[in-house]
């Protein structure tokens, strides 16, 4: 994926506030910019982890059959059914028998198959293969199923799995929930389950109940309600490793772009650590990572501006046409739109963005396939769009706030 | 290699005569923007439709139906800014029936198909990245704004649900988790950026 490869630090998971030294849990987390959300009442990034998650509707994808309005109930109900072994869906095929007929469900994807006894009323097929399970396991599921799936544990869970497997053994009388599964022979294979359910929900910001994101109920709609997304106000940040040539006695040369993502012109700080542990940079050694500039302007996002003039030139390749004209008009040194845009500190100043260089060099003898993934903190100082700002501080349009990040250095 | 000169597949308002071709160059460019790598195999042109934008790369296969009628529907149709990378393959025949017996592939605007991966009959809705080294089953539909993540099998009949991420392979590591709605202003630019950079 193009550009959004950075890892941010969602607030709840940046306890000590600290701009020196590296939060832990930047090792933990996986979250993109996409991934989060920006609460514009109390200025900060919010993720799915510390949002609270409300269950806007539920439905299954297979048939659209909108379950929202039954409490407790995980699976589809119709004839949408899913391979006990892994979850594939089944393919159901009708054979008449005398005056019934018989049913077999086959996975697509592994060797699963479950073939009925021959069936002479017209029942419901998910009715006849609950009958066909030993009845206490039917009460046992009537009774979860009022749970939320949520709600039960890995545990739980299992247990059920396990539980539906020896829900047709021939001794029935046996049956003992804390002796599941000990006599594999007496089983037949378990039966087909309903498919599992798509849920919608909400997220809210756990400072301020404002919901962040919030989509339509309706499931055959992609709509939301509300959408605060991190990508719209926080700037993106890429790496991207200069040219082999530049790489002097142990130093990789990279440049570092700040790509802002509001109508507004923001002042950008950037600074990282001294040392940074291999544990962080996922190579095999410690980095010291040098950034002379620190400290620079980026110009506002206009609207409808093109696809490559808001790209920084390190993406521009000679593969197209576009490309190619895109990385000329970017190397005239008088007169093109460009021209100026290079200051003596070695940073250079796009549409959007803003390119610095940097270098990184390792203690050890490091791999040159081998790219790093380095820590930055990163300070925007910036206006709110006015149609966004709600903030409960008296700040008026200002935004100021701090965020760390973890940014693969790409080829 | 089916001759890509004599069968280029009807590229949607614009006939072949319109479609400009650069000496020296490995693609074939409609004036809709829609480059074809002379070295991507086509068969069946007629029974596929590719719209403005799109890029076919180098040794992808597209498994169209040769004798297919006019007015018919196509067998393989592409939305705009479809982007195949290198060597993928799109490929609607049906396992079950006669041979030769052909489904449909249908692929929506902005989507883009890594290397290497294969598509069997199936329909894949807008700003989708399936990433490389991929295996969509037969009959799979998948909605928009998803990311199926590379080297992911997708099982026969599957139906993800829009804004979704899939990964691993059923029986072992198969996931779909759900993706924020931020994803279909991300996917709609990756699939701009893949038509213009590569
Ligand atoms: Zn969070
Ligand atoms: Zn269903
Ligand atoms: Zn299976
Ligand atoms: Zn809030």
């Amino acid at each position: 994926m193009y550009l959004y490869n950075s890892i941010y630090l969602c607030s709840c998971k940046n306890k000590t506030e600290s701009s020196v030294a590296i939060p832990a849990a930047l090792r933990g987390t996986k979250l993109t910019l996409p991934d989060l959300y920006f609460c514009s009442r109390c200025l900060v990034l919010r993720c799915n982890d510390c949002c609270i998650i409300e269950t806007v509707a539920k439905y299954c994808v297979n048939c659209m059959t909108d379950y929202s309005d039954s409490p407790g109930t995980t699976r589809c109900i119709k004839n949408c059914f899913e391979c006990v072994k892994c979850s594939s869906p089944l393919a159901i095929t009708a054979l008449d028998v005398g005056k019934g007929k018989q049913f077999t469900f086959n996975c697509g994807y592994c060797d699963y198959s479950y073939e009925t006894e021959v069936i002479t009323e017209p029942i419901p097929l998910l009715k006849h293969l609950r009958a066909k399970a030993d009845p206490r396991f039917s009460r046992l599921c009537e009774k979860y199923s009022h749970r939320d799936s949520t709600t039960l544990t890995a545990q739980m869970e299992q247990k059920l799995q396990q539980m539906s497997l020896s829900a047709n053994t021939e001794n029935k009388k046996q049956f003992h929930l804390n002796r599941l599964g000990s006599n594999p022979q007496s089983l037949l294979p378990p039966l087909p389950t309903g498919k599992h359910l798509v849920a919608k929900r909400s997220y809210s910001c756990p400072g301020c109940n404002t919901k962040l994101l919030d989509p339509v109920a309706d499931p055959r709609l992609m709509k939301y309600l509300t959408k605060e997304l991190a990508l719209d106000i926080l700037p993106l940040l890429v790496a991207k490793v200069g040219p082999e040539e530049l790489e002097l006695e142990g130093d990789t040369q990279c440049y570092l772009s700040v790509i802002n993502a509001l109508p507004s012109n923001a002042k950008i700080t950037i600074s990282t650590v001294e040392k940074i542990p291999s544990t962080f940079n996922k190579t095999e050694t410690e980095l010291s990572v040098s950034l002379p500039v620190t400290s620079f302007a980026v110009s506002s996002r206009r609207e409808k501006m093109g696809i490559l003039e808001s790209l920084p030139t390190q993406f521009l390749t000679d593969a197209t046409a576009e490309s190619r004209a895109e990385k000329l008009t970017r190397s005239v040194t008088k007169g093109g739109r460009y021209s100026a845009n290079y200051e003596a500190n070695g940073l250079e100043k796009g549409a959007n963005w803003a390119t610095v260089p940097f270098s990184y060099s390792a203690t050890e003898d490091l791999d040159c396939d081998i790219l790093p993934w380095l820590p930055f903190y990163v300070t925007i100082e910036t206006r709110m769009p006015a149609s966004m700002n709600r903030a409960l501080t008296s700040s008026g349009n200002g935004l100021k706030l701090g965020f760390w990040a973890l940014v693969p250095v790409e080829k | 290699m089916a001759g890509i000169w004599s069968n280029l597949c009807s590229v949607k308002s614009n006939s072949i005569a319109d479609a400009v071709f650069f000496l020296m160059s490995e693609w074939i460019e409609t004036k809709g923007g829609t480059r074809i790598s002379r070295l991507a195999i086509i068969d069946g042109a007629s029974s596929i439709t590719i719209s403005d934008a799109c890029t076919v790369s180098a040794g992808c296969k597209l498994v169209g139906r040769e004798s297919a009628a006019r007015g018919t529907k196509p067998v393989i149709a592409l939305g705009k800014y479809v982007f195949l990378a290198a060597n993928c393959t799109l490929d609607p025949s049906k396992s079950s029936g006669a041979a030769g017996d052909l489904g449909e592939c249908t692929i929506g605007n902005y989507t883009t198909i890594g290397e290497n991966s294969v598509v069997k009959l199936s329909f894949i809705g807008n700003r989708v990245r399936v990433g490389s080294n991929c295996h969509l089953g037969e009959l799979c539909v998948i909605n928009d704004c998803c990311i199926i993540e590379d080297g992911a099998v997708v099982p026969k009949r599957s139906v993800i649900a829009p804004f979704s991420r899939v990964r691993g392979v059923p029986g072992q590591d198969y996931v779909v988790e759900e993706l924020s709605a931020a994803y279909r202003r991300v996917l709609e630019l990756n699939s701009h950026l893949c038509k213009n950079l590569e």
